[in-house]
């Protein structure tokens, strides 16, 4: 068997995880903090217009609020 | 919230975020917390930027004081601001989206129970021990079932994965085929 096929990082980070999860909890929270941030941060960079159909916004308090932001 | 507030080890911005908006709805509501966000606290290592939450049906004049509770607490929805107009979605079995500080990501999206596998879902809640956070979440056969057996996309697959190998001391297989075949009947 080759090593692509050997190797499956879902399963070794289960069983590393459920091993000692007090060890890799605190990485995992950083990943998905970095995670949110980084998405929270493209949002950013896009014009309202674009955020109000992407996320199909239809509070007219909520855009009113996204306008005034930016 | 500056940038960085939330970069702290001990927790994650998505359970923060996922716990402030349960203690609020429990007290109108029995709801359970579904699918992604459920493997991501059973350490699955993957990103997600919304959080499942399927809640007990309410009459109006109560969703009109979770919904004001919920504003008190600065929490927004995408679709209005409007509790009527909101409840109309949720009534209609179309679910609303939930932020908090106008932040667009991560997100709630929420609905009312719809159908028998809601219901059962609902009655089979738990805390769950290994995730050691006052959230309730559907059965981890649920979970499994689900994505075993409805969702089938190569994550849901591999959260599937995750879960198995996460909790295979307690896992009860003839669970996971019960909900299988319901979900075949009312799903598929």
């Amino acid at each position: 068997m080759c090593l692509e096929q050997k190797f499956d990082f879902v399963e070794l980070w289960a069983k590393k995880f459920k091993e000692n999860p007090e060890k890799y909890r605190p990485m995992l929270n950083e990943f998905i903090n970095a995670q949110i941030l980084h998405a929270q941060k493209q949002l950013r960079k896009l014009p309202t217009e674009k955020l109000i159909k992407l996320f199909n916004i239809k509070n007219t308090d909520l855009i009113k609020k996204l306008n005034e932001e930016r | 919230m500056k940038d960085f507030d939330y970069l702290v080890t001990d927790s994650n911005y998505l359970i923060e975020f996922c716990q402030s908006f349960c203690k609020i709805l429990e007290k109108f509501a029995k709801y359970i917390v579904v699918s992604g966000f459920f493997v991501i606290c059973s350490g699955r290592s993957r990103g997600t930027e919304d959080i499942d939450i399927i809640m007990e049906s309410i009459e109006y004049e109560s969703f009109i004081e979770l919904f004001a509770e919920l504003q008190k607490n600065n929490f927004t929805c995408l679709q209005s601001s409007d509790p009527r107009e909101i409840y109309k979605y949720l009534i209609e079995a179309m679910p609303i989206r939930i932020l908090r500080e106008e932040k667009l990501i991560p997100n709630i999206e929420l609905k009312f129970v719809k159908d028998v596998l809601d219901e059962y879902q609902m009655k089979t809640r738990k805390i769950v021990e290994f995730i050691d956070r006052n959230i309730y979440f559907s059965s981890v056969e649920a979970n499994i079932a689900f994505k075993e057996e409805l969702l089938k996309s190569p994550k849901d697959l591999d959260d599937a994965k995750h879960l198995r190998i996460t909790y295979y001391e307690i896992i009860n297989e003839e669970e996971i085929e019960k909900l299988k075949e319901m979900i075949r009947k009312y799903r598929l």
